[in-house]
């Protein structure tokens, strides 16, 4: 099964949506974490972040606010919303569901 | 959940830049403290940062939506704000709400309905392909429009001017026989270009050929959507099908569509109109209508300019002219406005009225919601001071307005569809399409559009005045403002108010007192208990003259043994009816010229007179022995005498012969006069007795018959006149069927309610307008009473303070009554003037008074004072009895 784009879209949303539920951050912050936790495995350019930063504040799923950052700049902070946890919700059960129908077939038992 | 707008109002561009910069800046001291210098590690950055133009344009535009939809849910999270707020104000404010919602509940609904009306009949186009091409054509002598020729209608139609040009014969109807009774189908005779006039299609088969437009062509008939539906199923095998009418078969040979029945009125078959090459030589004979299609692009004075000079070249060939040929040219009214006719006009002054009565209820929402503007005073003040801006409160203020003008509008649907069923119920049937009215989308949107601009109308000024600038003052003041300049305000909306109802029911008040005249009009003859039906002999077996005066005078007598019947005669049309025969007649000896009078023809039998109780002045009546052999005779009436002969006596004119209804004009056929009758109002009470001539039927010439399709009306005075004389028309239907089974009746209807057919016009209008009126002066009283009281509640302390000083009931009572009848009677003088415009407009309807009728006058505004009176009386009866104790404790 092809990773499509819409998938794509839909898993980065909901990386960004899980890192927001520990705490507020910039984009930058977002940014490195994804890195890390993935261990780089998600091969993106770091800008195609913001987009998705922008399109899910458009769409209420999070909410910014200037504030100050590690090394005193401002900086804009992200933080999720109830609308945005919700979505995350519903984005993760439908990745468990297709975890669920693919594992055993692609899976040694 | 929706956005929150984060930066207060930064533009989405700097947003982005700034955002974009702090990563690449970040990325770049981490690579820094990698050991890269500050270029590398910059130039690093924007590698894996990636595009960063296409990034920004892209971050910008779903931040510019963001933004778009933050304002959006910000202004609407607002407008749920106010209209909640709005709405548990005005719950609060029970009494101020419901007044209001009434109020324009009233002035919306009545506007609608009246524009309802005005829409089916006048506003929606007609049904057909551009109608506004379509025009009745008709020729005109000196201005004067009248019917074309037969050679007159070829030549034009052969002129080129029009796309299509037709003659019918309109109003006419067929025996059709089908199963057990005959019955008559309004039908209409066309030439084949009829339908294309119209640019109508049949939906089944097709119209007319040119060979079935001639005469002795095939009998076809084309039937209407509305026939074929009711009464034949609309079975789509009826094309080809024999149908037999006036004892003929016709073969039916197309349906038209049902858009072709655009009004209640309009034909159920058309047959061929054929010439015969006697009629096409005929200049004398003009009784068909003309429609014209005009060309694309043709406006109606350039067809009409066009067909002018064609007339006065088909004139210059005219065998004995009348006039010299400069005097000839045409007329032209386009279809829909001679459709509509006067109703247009009328209904534009019923809108009027009823605008009058919109705008006397948007003065009276503003009024009160001065009041509560100003009882409000407090409350907006601290509103004001917690930092709601002046634009804020004036948007709380209006959506107020908002929610009431939107719940009377409401209110105003159910008020209207209550006054569209009375217009219907009171309203004459032959106003073209009335019956189509309905509550559309088209109504809606009226309506709904109506009670926003009233909202404007009286939500604004007080919104403004609400949120004035003296709101700091209202607080220190204790909410209890006294402005001048506000009190004035609501004076000249009282005044104006009253301006307006008197206008409204002087309109009215003078269409009673017509109303009250006309009734008082003698028609001329006794319309109770007398029953009349046409009866209409097919050609086919009453071809001559003499075999249709046998028929009706075996009726008459037949008729005349009926039981309970007391009186009964034949005439060829009575009294009251739309339709009337007109005759050019001329005194004997008297030259041949346009000197000619024109008169009302009827064919009457003996003791038609007696029968309709129409007094003889002088001489006898007609009688059985007038007959074709005898003498020819006439019986006329006073006015006919008086324009014949101005200077001769009534009884001197017996004996003297009347040249009518000579069948050549060379050779005159001459009657002598008889007898002379009393006057008969024939076209309605309002309208003035015209000179008429009555002729026995059995003197009839031959040639008429055929004109009048060789009927006669049965007129039957019932033994007992009290009752309905409708009890007459099935005993009559058998004694007709006795002689010919299959001759039907015809407009079977009692001379009464052809009287009230006449009035019913007036009726509506008068009846209409008093509604209006009545609205217009209860409003008047609620704004006039809501001025006053308030008045008195501001100044209870005040009032309390004079008593207290003094001042004696009485002198309060005074004081109060001052304020609250000062506006009336300025409204009254404007009003008054006002309604000296604006009687132009009902003058046409008025009947026997003059537009400055003092009594109407006189009444109207005594009648408004006394309201003023009453609604001031109750308020200052209150003043009058504040204890001063308490108006003092309040303070």
């Amino acid at each position: 099964m092809p990773v499509t784009k819409d998938r794509l879209h839909g898993t980065l949303d909901a990386l960004v949506l899980k890192t927001l539920t520990f705490g507020p951050r910039h984009g930058y912050a977002i940014g490195q974490w994804l890195k890390d936790q993935t261990r780089d495995a998600l091969q993106v350019e770091e800008g195609s972040l913001y987009p998705a930063l922008y399109r899910m504040e458009r769409d209420g799923w999070i909410e910014a606010e200037w504030g100050t950052s590690e090394l005193g700049r401002k900086a804009k902070f992200y933080n999720i919303t109830d609308a945005g946890r919700r979505q995350l919700r519903a984005q993760t059960s439908e990745f468990a569901t297709f975890i669920a129908a693919v594992a055993p077939l692609l899976l040694p038992a | 959940m929706t956005p929150r707008l984060p930066f207060g109002r930064a533009p989405v561009g700097e947003e982005v830049d700034a955002e974009l910069a702090f990563h690449l800046e970040m990325t770049t001291r981490q690579l820094m403290e990698r050991g890269m210098t500050r270029s590398q590690a910059r130039a690093e950055a924007e590698r894996r940062f990636g595009d960063l133009q296409s990034v920004n344009a892209e971050c910008r535009r779903y931040g510019t939506e963001r933004d778009q939809k933050a304002r959006r849910a910000e202004y609407l999270g607002e407008l749920r704000h106010d209209v909640a707020f709005a709405v548990r104000q005005l719950a609060r404010a029970r009494g101020f709400a419901a007044v209001a919602i009434i109020t324009l509940a009233l002035g919306v609904g009545a506007t609608a309905a009246v524009f309802s009306a005005l829409d089916a009949v006048v506003l929606r186009p007609l049904p057909f392909d551009h109608p506004e091409r379509i025009v009745e054509y008709r020729s005109a002598r000196r201005g004067e429009p009248d019917a074309l020729s037969t050679p007159e209608y070829v030549a034009m139609s052969r002129s080129g001017i029009f796309d299509h040009f037709s003659a019918a014969v309109l109003g006419g109807g067929m025996t059709m026989t089908m199963g057990e009774l005959p019955e008559i189908i309004p039908a209409a005779r066309v030439t084949s270009e009829f339908f294309a006039v119209f640019g109508e299609q049949p939906v089944l088969g097709r119209t007319f050929s040119a060979e079935e437009n001639q005469p002795g062509g095939p009998p076809v008939v084309i039937i209407s959507h509305r026939l074929w539906t009711t009464r034949f199923s609309s079975d789509r095998g009826i094309v080809g099908r024999p149908l037999s009418l006036e004892g003929v078969q016709y073969s039916v040979i197309g349906v038209m569509p049902a858009s072709f029945n655009y009004t209640r009125e309009t034909p159920d078959m058309w047959v061929p109109l054929a010439f015969t090459s006697q009629q096409l030589n005929s200049y004398g004979a003009r009784y068909f209508t003309t429609y014209a299609r005009l060309k694309p692009n043709t406006s109606i004075t350039q067809a009409k300019a066009a067909a002018s000079s064609a007339e006065r070249a088909f004139a210059e060939h005219i065998p004995n002219r009348t006039w010299p040929v400069s005097e000839y040219g045409a007329s032209l009214t386009p279809f829909v406005d001679q459709l509509v006719g006067n109703f247009g006009r009328l209904l534009g002054t019923l809108l009027g009225a009823v605008g009058f009565v919109l705008l006397i209820a948007c003065s009276n929402v503003a009024n009160l919601l001065l009041a509560r503007g100003a009882a409000r005073a407090k409350e907006l003040a601290i509103r004001s001071a917690l930092g709601a801006g002046r634009g804020r409160i004036i948007r709380q203020l209006l959506t107020e307005s908002l929610v009431l003008a939107l719940v009377g509008a409401g209110l105003g649907l159910g008020v209207a569809y209550g006054l569209q069923r009375l217009i219907l119920a009171i309203s004459p049937s032959d106003i073209p399409r009335l019956d189509q009215v309905s509550i559309d989308w088209r109504v809606l949107a009226f309506t709904f559009a109506l009670g926003i601009v009233s909202c404007l109308l009286f939500g604004l000024v007080p919104a403004l005045a609400a949120a004035g600038p003296r709101l700091q003052g209202a607080m220190r003041e204790g909410g209890r403002q006294t402005s001048v300049s506000r009190d004035r305000l609501r004076g000249v909306l009282v005044a104006a108010e009253v301006a307006l109802a008197i206008t409204l029911l002087v309109g009215s008040g003078l269409l009673i007192r017509s109303a009250i005249l006309m009734q008082r009009v003698n028609p001329g003859f006794d319309p109770n208990g007398v029953l009349t039906a046409r009866i209409l002999l097919p050609a086919a077996r009453y071809s001559t003259a003499e075999d249709v005066t046998r028929f009706f005078t075996t009726l008459k007598d037949e008729v005349a043994r009926m039981p309970g019947v007391q009186a009964s005669a034949l005439v060829s049309i009575v009294p009251m009816t739309s339709s009337s025969m007109q005759s050019s007649i001329l005194g004997e000896g008297q030259p041949l010229d346009d000197k000619r009078i024109q008169a009302n023809l009827r064919l009457a039998s003996a003791g038609f007179f007696s029968t309709m109780r129409i007094p003889f002045v002088v001489g006898r009546d007609l009688s059985p022995r007038d007959n074709a052999t005898s003498p020819l005779v006439v019986v006329v009436n006073e006015a006919l005498v008086k324009k014949l002969w101005p200077g001769l006596s009534v009884p001197e004119v017996i004996g003297k012969r009347i040249d009518a209804v000579s069948e050549k004009r060379e050779v005159p056929m001459l009657r002598t006069i008889v007898g002379v009758v009393r006057d008969v109002h024939d076209a309605a009470l309002d309208r003035a007795p015209r000179p008429e001539f009555y002729i026995p039927y059995e003197q009839t010439p031959p040639a008429l018959w055929g004109y009048m399709g060789r009927s006669l009306v049965v007129v039957a005075r019932a033994a007992n006149e009290t009752a309905d004389a409708q009890i007459l028309a099935k005993p009559l239907r058998q004694v007709v069927a006795r002689q010919d089974a299959s001759l039907p009746l015809a407009d079977s209807e009692t001379m009464m309610s052809y009287l009230k057919g006449t009035v019913q016009t007036a009726r509506m209008n008068t009846l209409l307008l008093s509604l209006l009126g009545g609205i217009a002066l209860v409003l008047a009283m609620v704004g006039t009473y809501g001025v006053v009281s308030y008045f008195v509640s501001q100044r209870t302390q005040e009032i309390g303070i004079r008593l207290a000083l003094g001042a004696t009931p009485a002198l309060i009572w005074k004081y109060v009554m001052r304020r609250g009848l000062s506006p009336i009677v300025i409204g009254l003088a404007v009003g008054l003037l006002l309604s000296s415009l604006t009687t132009s407009v009902v003058q046409a309807q008025l009947f026997g008074v003059s537009g400055h009728d003092p009594l109407t006058l006189g009444g109207v505004a005594t009648l408004l004072l006394v309201v003023g009176l009453l609604a001031s009386y109750v308020p200052a009866r209150r003043a009058m009895r504040v204890p001063p104790v308490v108006a003092l404790n309040e303070g």
